[in-house]
């Protein structure tokens, strides 16, 4: 328990520390002046002078740093300067004042300015400040004039400016919704402020008790906030507030569309390209990207089905059954898919799998020999199908002649892979060929 | 007894104390070099448009088998599991023998205003995975989806459960709709399709504001008072300077994907009620059959531990781990503890499930 204060001596000891302090801030012109006697109570003359004496230029990193530092620090600053003002004010010193006294003249909210009310138009981008200062603007200017015109903006418009009317009296409308919906958001953070303040006294009072007084201003600021953050997050929280945010929001989505929409019908009038525009584009252009590569992975899968068909059908021509059966329907999930990053498709050997890779190394040979055999035909159709490849192949295998005589259980497995595979060249091909290509390929292919 | 003991001599000596270190930082501040991160050596193994796919290179060679691929979320880069030398979950997790990559998805700007989650989920992080796959000579990888990137993860596993050896989750929303999730309030009665008809790409600063403005005191005022404490510890002041870097550089996002995740998951929650969709595919995480481990911080106020927690019930496997971190959202990769506790955790669990 600290000791009852001899309250002259405390007053003149204050007084004479905060000149002190008040000189020691570099570029105080006030100096030897207490800073809660040099001007206004609004200002924040020890945080001002603090911000004067810490210039701090360049792009770097730190600059932003200390933008945030100096604007976070007027909070504590302001706290420091109340707490002095509310001290030399009474004659008993802020030690024996009491929490509701102390409050009064302490005034918080003020002292650290209301980071609540002002978040909803300054969302920290240069563009939102532009918005911000757009809608700073109008409400000087043709604010009065919309309050009396409000009335007549559902009224219909008439005659050869018909359309640029209504517009008019859209924006009108758009701007005066916002500032009505941010005069909500405002009016819920002003509560937000109430109840802040609300708190932070039970939160004092809580701290009579000796043992958990508070005995730095550092303590009290931490009190404070924990106070503001614990009624924010009650009132953020709640429908009321689901309900006004996205209420303001929309208001000011509205006001931007409008006023894009305004900017976007001046400039096509002087013939210059638009956001709309360009958004346009970059949609059609992402669409096709997106069927460009869902066609290049149809073939992707298509080649490496044609690799496996291959095999087996070289297996089935070199006589080794075991060999078709081992080589097996070989799935895309078996099959490492080609990198278009690094090589082209034809660059890559498609066959990945072990099995896959012992059955290549037996059947090389036959392989070749049976691509050797194509007819001019089937080489023609391998450069001009635009199907590509699977329409190639289909012709191939229905081409191969002589091999009826291959056991049942290899020939049906065969057969499988080749109305899978015919299956899966037909759907390709309905896509991606002219008409002419897609029946010759299926026709020949599954005519076999 | 009022609340206030305190002493004039002491605020005196506080105010000089907090004006002397201010007026000392700004010299510290002049003289620092901007701040580096990202410290773990790394080789691209993949890219398509903006994503790069990246393998860390720790100082002796992965033992497990496996490899592990880190899908970050797509508001914030992900330097921050590799933000410096004794802040790493990357360096951590190589140490422990793991094999480490990384999904970086790179700043979207207009050409990307019409990405749509499937072509995030079922396009990117599909080649990504097939990428690392390939590289690592397997059939099936591990994942660990982060924050938002493990929204994506879920789904892509529900999708691709062939492609997932284990799933590893941390600090994942999972159920939106949970009473404490103030970004699910804000964002519930809005609507998407204007505000993203209006706005295209979502810029990275309206981001970073409704981020702060999640606890607008704290982080706005409080946390840069506490900066001055530090101010004249050089090392101290690059620790901070650096985070404040990963915070406020944030990628834009692009509006349609924005748009969809906005609509499915904050607004109609369709993760867990289901009814989600990305293009041909529906999202069902029942088909999540395979290991879960899932990780959550008990302190997060982006993401409630109640969102996360979620996940248990919901998912098909037998197979599922939780663990509640005592951290905040982003301690949990660079607090002191998470350096401990994060990556033997992981290890561990993926040791047992080779």
């Amino acid at each position: 328990m600290s000791e009852p204060l001899d309250v002259a001596q405390w007053a003149r000891n204050w007084e004479a520390l905060a000149r002190q302090a008040q000189a020691s801030f570099p570029g105080n012109a006030n100096a030897g002046q207490p800073a809660w006697s040099a001007g206004p109570a609004s200002g924040n003359p020890w945080a001002e002078a603090l911000f004067k004496s810490a210039p701090f230029a360049g792009g770097k990193q730190q600059s932003e740093a200390i933008e945030h530092l100096m604007s976070g620090a007027q909070g504590y600053l302001g706290m420091l300067q109340s707490m002095a003002s509310a001290a030399s004010g009474h004659a008993g010193g802020f030690g024996n004042l009491p929490g509701s006294g102390f409050l009064g003249a302490m005034t918080p909210p003020a002292a650290m300015g209301n980071p609540f009310a002002a978040a909803m138009r300054s969302f920290g981008s240069q563009g939102a400040r532009g918005f911000e200062q757009m809608m700073e603007q109008f409400s000087a200017v043709a604010g009065p004039m919309f309050d009396k015109a409000k009335a007549g903006l559902h009224q219909p418009a008439f005659g050869h400016l018909r359309e640029k009317q209504e517009n008019l009296q859209k924006t009108a409308q758009v701007f005066i919704d916002y500032q009505e919906q941010s005069a909500r958001y405002d009016r819920l953070m002003l509560k937000v402020g109430e109840r802040s303040f609300a708190r932070f006294q039970l939160k004092l009072a809580e701290r009579e008790e000796p043992g958990r007084q508070i005995d730095s201003v550092r303590g009290l600021y931490d009190l404070w906030i924990d106070a503001a953050e614990e009624a924010y997050a009650e009132i953020a929280l709640s429908e009321e507030f689901r309900e006004v945010y996205a209420a303001v929001v929309d208001a000011q989505m509205r006001v931007r569309q409008q006023v894009q929409g305004e900017i976007e019908r001046f400039c096509g009038e002087l013939g210059m390209p638009t956001r709309s525009e360009v958004s346009s584009i970059g949609e059609r252009l992402q669409a096709v990207r997106r069927e460009l590569r869902e066609e290049r992975e149809k073939q992707d899968e298509l080649r490496i089905e044609v690799a496996a068909l291959n095999l087996e059908l070289a297996a089935l021509r070199s006589g080794s059954t075991s060999a078709a059966k081992s080589a097996g329907p070989i799935t895309p999930v078996e099959v490492a898919k080609p990198d278009r990053t690094r090589k082209t498709a034809t660059e890559k050997a498609p066959v990945h799998s072990a099995a896959a890779a012992e059955t290549r190394k037996t059947a090389k040979k036959p392989r070749r020999k049976a691509l050797s055999k194509a007819t001019p035909l089937r080489r023609g159709k391998r450069s001009k199908s635009p199907a590509g490849k699977p329409a190639e192949v289909a012709i191939a295998v229905a081409r191969s002649p002589g091999r009826k005589d291959r056991s049942a259980a290899a020939a049906g497995s065969f057969a499988a892979s080749i109305a899978r595979f015919a299956r899966k060249s037909k759907s390709s091909s309905t896509r991606s060929a002219p008409p002419r290509a897609k029946p010759k390929a299926v026709k020949r292919g599954g005519g076999k | 007894m009022g609340p206030l003991n305190i002493e004039p001599g002491k605020l005196f000596e506080e105010a000089q104390k907090f004006q002397k270190k201010m007026v000392a930082g700004m010299q510290v501040l002049r003289n620092l070099d901007d701040v580096e991160f990202g410290v773990t050596d790394k080789e691209e193994i993949y890219r398509e448009d903006k994503l790069v796919v990246y393998r860390f290179r720790g100082a002796n060679k992965p033992t497990a088998r496996t490899p592990t691929l880190i899908v970050y979320a797509l508001v914030n880069r992900p330097y921050m599991v590799d933000l410096q030398e004794d802040k790493s979950l990357v360096r951590n997790l190589l140490a422990q023998g793991e094999d480490v990559y990384l999904i970086d998805w790179g700043y979207p700007d207009l050409a990307d205003r019409w990405l749509t989650l499937d072509d995030y989920i079922n396009g990117y992080i599909r080649r990504s995975v097939d990428a690392v796959a390939k590289n690592a000579g397997v059939k099936k990888i591990n994942l660990l989806g982060i924050c938002q990137g493990g929204a994506f993860s879920l789904c892509f596993t529900a999708i691709h459960p062939h492609k997932v050896k284990n799933l590893i989750t941390m600090v994942t929303p999972v159920d939106f709709h949970t009473p404490d999730n103030m970004l699910s309030n804000w964002t519930r009665n809005m609507d998407a399709d204007l505000f993203v008809n209006t706005i295209g790409n979502v810029p990275a600063d309206l981001m970073n504001w409704c981020y702060l403005m999640l606890k607008p005191m704290r982080l706005l005022q409080q946390k840069y008072v506490g900066m001055v404490d530090i101010l004249d510890n050089k090392v101290e002041l690059e620790n901070f300077l650096r985070m404040e870097k990963w915070i406020f550089d944030s990628p834009d996002q692009a509006g349609e994907a924005f748009r969809q995740f906005m609509r499915d998951f904050y607004q109609g929650n369709k993760l867990i009620n289901g009814g989600l969709r990305l293009g041909k595919h529906e999202v069902d995480l029942r088909n999540i059959t395979m290991p879960v481990l899932n990780i959550f911080a008990e302190q997060d106020h982006l993401v409630p531990p109640d969102a996360s927690r979620a996940l248990q019930g919901v998912v098909g496997t037998k197979d599922y781990t939780q663990i509640a971190f005592k951290g905040g959202h982003i301690g949990i990769y660079v607090s002191g503890r998470a350096q401990r506790e994060v990556p033997p955790a992981i290890h561990d669990w993926l040791r047992a499930r080779p």
